[in-house]
């Protein structure tokens, strides 16, 4: 029973880790049918903004709790440069062009936002647990969990809350809905289709940039971070469905239980059994769990 | 006699020219001295030969794998382990390697070939890093993570060699090897097949063409010689850990290579790699060792200037001076005689039948259902064909008839009733392909042409069903192109047409699979009246030539004149049949069409 507990407890931290960062993917992908491979490296540069920005605010002395919002913050300030910048300034060359064409773009500006960082922060690890440790600790089922994995959690909620209300009760949400469905009939309809494209590259970077900040204080800021990420949530957003956010929340939860089950029962194949999971979903439903089959006449 | 040119000889600078080149590259190890202007050199034979194994895949059959680093690390694998635990020489290690390979892409290609565009490239991104998280948990067998040191012991058996020209030969021989086999494919049924698919499945698929055998053979080629690929990197750099054989960013090279240099052509990935790799090795030389690095920053920049100047690859700049300088060469056969062929191959005529002559059946429907969740688009119906006539399927929008043929042709199961055609039971076989091969073949009301091959390829695709040669194949494709009109604009690609064009090319691609009954799906819709008259003479050709019709189609004069028998749905149901004076005195059908209104009018 204990153990179903922990199970459930660790899976949802992970899932709310993991939402973060997918949900941006996934919404990039809904939009602009652009597969980014680039989306771990917004995580990145939101990692070593949110340590750096982190360990500058400590070494001032201000108030502690403040600290959360200079994570935050920095993602926004992530988000807000560089969205727009690579959304005009590159990728908007490439709508419409062949798939292959937009992956080998996006992989393109992966390797040079690793030297970017590389450039801008050095190679050595970056330490910004300060944070980590400021809420203390709580007991839960016999295990300790620091209350840092549950501002992790709250965090992800209310990015999530805040991004299905942005969706489905504000009027520019309904136009990025439309632009989801059919963006030529959207642009005949009189929507401004490349305003809606940057403002979701932009959004889908913010929510990146967040994850890696508030990531940050639990890991050793390095470079080469991005791969694992990226991987992974490639992953979740499959097993929900490329382009679907409520795909993203149950990809993320199902992985991260998947993941937290493995940690006790099995531990080094827990990589393993979450690609298991995304081999059986898309046995069964090769376009996701979410996602609509396209319409196709014959 | 081929009209295209006899057999390539000697004297063709198409052959000679291509063959310098590659004799001059495989005489450049010999001169390069500087072991490190070497170590370039390999890598560009070796990329240019495993980025030329993922373009059979990734680019002839349009599978845009991210895992090729899978097939990679197994033919890595197998060869050291085999040499490292029984001393089995590298040499046997190649065949195993490729054979595990290629086992390999068999059992995971037929589950991927399901999944659509990113689906597939993130499945295949899944099944490396897979393969990779074993390797390391079986550390038993593989040594884990630590990755093999391969003891170095120089000798042809062993595939070791101290000096780095042995190794430019095996990359040579290794690139050699895939281009000899992208270039078989090519002019093979095979490559012509993956043209098709790659273009469009289901016309492919309604050409008679196995897209999914297709594929899974590609996969099967491009694995084995990935495979090959892994040992040879075994042998040079004698180590090998999961996270090097195994990486995505490897796959990702791959891929890469093969699109700069051009996707689907079979110099493409040679061009490619001769750009890219002494490119990527000379950065890293440069810059890759100092503290920051730049390497990786400058090389994507230019990978981005690459691809937003050379948007079909660095081939598709390259290919127009190349051909001006072939033209320029002695040997070049002069242009393709722009006159009509020699008499082109015909079939004997046969007298058409008179209307309602008791020929025999061909196609028969009992009883035909087809449902979509709660509404049955096609209920109940009965149709017949008799040999040679020209029946009509008229009815308003949404009547079913679209469906009709798709269940004919096997796009859709159905969910009641038979079908036979020629008295053998063809109900639900399954693939599209199955039924063009049985002899029917047919249109799409949305015309379907691989828009980026050629006129004369789209029809040769469609002959190549009922052939194994080319030859044979483009000599049937040129005498269906005299037939509808398109013989002069047999070199035009094919999304170049106009909507009339379209329609024949894709008519005359539907005949050139030999079909004894012919599915024509709205043909003369969007055609002004000129054009009309011309579709109407073209189809009354192909009946004289004894092929049976059944024709969809909403231009009323035109049914009228060119059927024997008209049968009329509606809402899914036959509402009447007969000779077209009948059908158009019927007041089932007035009232279907114009409302009841107007038959109490």
């Amino acid at each position: 029973m204990n153990t179903l507990i922990i199970i459930a407890v660790d899976g949802v931290i992970f899932a709310s880790w993991l939402f973060l960062i997918s949900s941006g993917l996934t919404l990039i992908y809904g939009v602009m049918r652009i597969l980014n491979i680039a989306h771990g490296s917004l995580y990145t540069l939101g990692a070593y903004a949110g340590a750096s920005l982190v360990i500058a605010y400590f070494g001032r002395g201000f108030w502690p709790q403040g600290s959360y919002l200079v994570l935050l913050g920095a993602a926004l300030v992530v988000g807000l440069i560089s969205g727009p910048l690579i959304e005009r300034g590159l990728l908007r060359w490439m709508y419409g062009r062949d798939q292959v064409f937009q992956l080998l773009v996006t992989y393109a500006l992966f390797l040079i936002l690793e030297d970017v960082v590389k450039l801008v922060w050095g190679v050595n690890p970056y330490y910004a647990y300060k944070p980590y440790g400021l809420l203390g600790q709580v007991r839960l089922g016999g295990i300790i969990y620091p209350w840092y994995s549950f501002l992790l959690f709250a965090v992800a909620l209310l990015a999530g809350v805040l991004l299905w209300l942005f969706v489905t009760r504000t009027r520019f949400g309904r136009l990025v809905v439309a632009v989801i469905y059919d963006p030529e009939i959207s642009t005949a309809m009189g929507v401004n289709v490349s305003r809606v494209f940057v403002v979701a590259f932009t959004l889908g970077a913010m929510l990146a940039a967040l994850g890696g900040a508030f990531t940050a204080p639990m890991i050793a800021v390095v470079p080469g971070i991005a791969v694992e990420v990226i991987v992974l949530a490639f992953a979740v957003v499959v097993i929900g469905g490329l382009g679907s956010l409520e795909g993203a929340a149950l990809g993320a939860l199902i992985v991260g239980l998947v993941r937290a089950a493995m940690v006790h029962v099995f531990p080094v194949l827990e990589l393993f059994t979450i690609y298991l999971v995304m081999a059986v979903v898309l046995l069964v439903r090769p376009h996701g769990l979410f996602a609509r089959e396209e319409v196709r006449r014959i | 006699m081929s009209i295209r040119g006899a057999v390539r000889g000697f004297g063709d600078p198409g052959f000679y020219v291509p063959f310098t080149g590659l004799v001059l590259l495989a005489l450049a190890p010999l001169l390069i001295q500087n072991p490190f202007y070497a170590h370039v050199g390999i890598m560009t034979f070796f990329y240019a030969a495993r980025a030329g194994a993922w373009n059979l895949l990734g680019g002839y059959a349009g599978q845009l794998s991210l895992g090729h680093a899978a097939f990679f690390g197994i033919g890595a694998y197998t060869s050291t382990l085999l040499y490292v635990t029984f001393q089995i020489s590298p040499w046997l290690g190649v065949m195993t390697g490729a054979l595990l390979a290629a086992l390999t892409a068999l059992i995971v290609s037929y589950p991927c070939f399901r999944l659509r565009g990113p689906f597939f490239s993130l499945a295949t991104i899944a099944f490396a890093e897979v393969l990779r998280i074993l390797v390391i948990y079986f550390r038993d067998l593989t040594q884990g993570s630590v990755g093999i040191l391969i003891p170095f012991k120089p000798g042809l058996g062993t595939l070791m060699f101290r000096g780095k020209t042995p190794y430019a030969y095996l990359a040579f021989a290794l690139m050699a090897t895939v281009l000899g086999t992208t270039l078989l494919i090519e002019r093979s049924k095979l490559g012509h097949a993956l043209a098709a698919v790659r273009e469009d499945e289901e016309a492919a698929e309604a050409l008679g063409i196995n897209a999914t055998r297709s594929k899974l053979f590609a996969a099967l080629i491009s694995a084995s010689l990935t495979g090959m690929g892994g040992v040879f990197y075994a042998q040079y750099i004698l180590f090998i850990e999961p996270y090097s054989v195994f990486a995505l960013d490897l796959s990702i090279q791959l891929a890469l290579v093969a699109i700069i240099g051009g996707v689907g052509t079979a110099a493409g990935p040679i061009l490619g790699s001769s750009l890219v790799t002494p490119l990527n090795e000379f950065l890293r030389a440069w810059l890759g060792g100092t503290y920051r690095g730049l390497h990786f920053f400058i090389y994507g920049c230019l990978l981005i200037v690459v691809v937003i100047l050379m948007p079909q690859g660095v081939i598709a700049m390259v290919r127009g001076y190349y051909r001006r300088l072939l033209k320029r060469l002695p040997g070049m056969r002069k242009d393709i005689p722009s006159a009509v062929p020699e008499a082109a191959p015909k079939a004997e005529v046969r007298e058409a039948p008179t209307p309602f002559s008791p020929s025999p059946l061909l196609l028969e429907g009992r009883g035909v259902i087809k449902r979509f969740g709660g509404l049955a688009a096609v209920n109940r119906v009965d149709f017949s064909v008799r040999e040679g006539e020209i029946l009509g399927l008229i009815g308003p929008n949404g009547a079913g008839k679209t469906t009709l043929f798709n269940v004919i042709t096997g796009f859709h199961h159905i969910d009641g009733g038979t079908i036979l055609f020629k008295g053998e039971e063809i109900t639900n076989l399954g693939r599209p392909h199955k039924i063009c091969l049985k002899g029917i073949g047919r249109t799409f009301q949305l015309v379907k042409p691989f828009g980026n091959l050629s006129v004369l390829e789209n029809v040769t695709i469609g002959a190549f069903c009922r052939t194994e040669r080319e030859g044979v194949a483009k000599e049937e494709a040129l005498g269906i192109l005299e037939l509808v009109g398109l013989w002069t604009k047999r070199e035009m690609l094919a999304r170049d047409l106009t909507i009339a064009d379209r329609k024949r090319l894709e008519l005359g691609r539907a005949l050139a699979t030999k079909p004894e009954l012919l599915l024509l799906d709205e043909v003369m819709a969007g055609l002004n009246p000129r054009e009309i008259a011309d579709m109407i003479q073209l189809i009354q050709g192909i009946r004289a030539q004894g092929v049976t019709l059944l024709v969809i189609e909403h231009v009323m004069a035109a049914i009228m004149s060119l059927c024997d028998r008209i049968m009329v749905l509606h809402h899914g149901v036959k509402i009447a049949e007969g000779s077209p004076a009948e059908v158009a005195k019927d007041r089932k059908v007035i009232e279907a069409y114009l409302g009841e209104e107007y038959l109490v009018a």
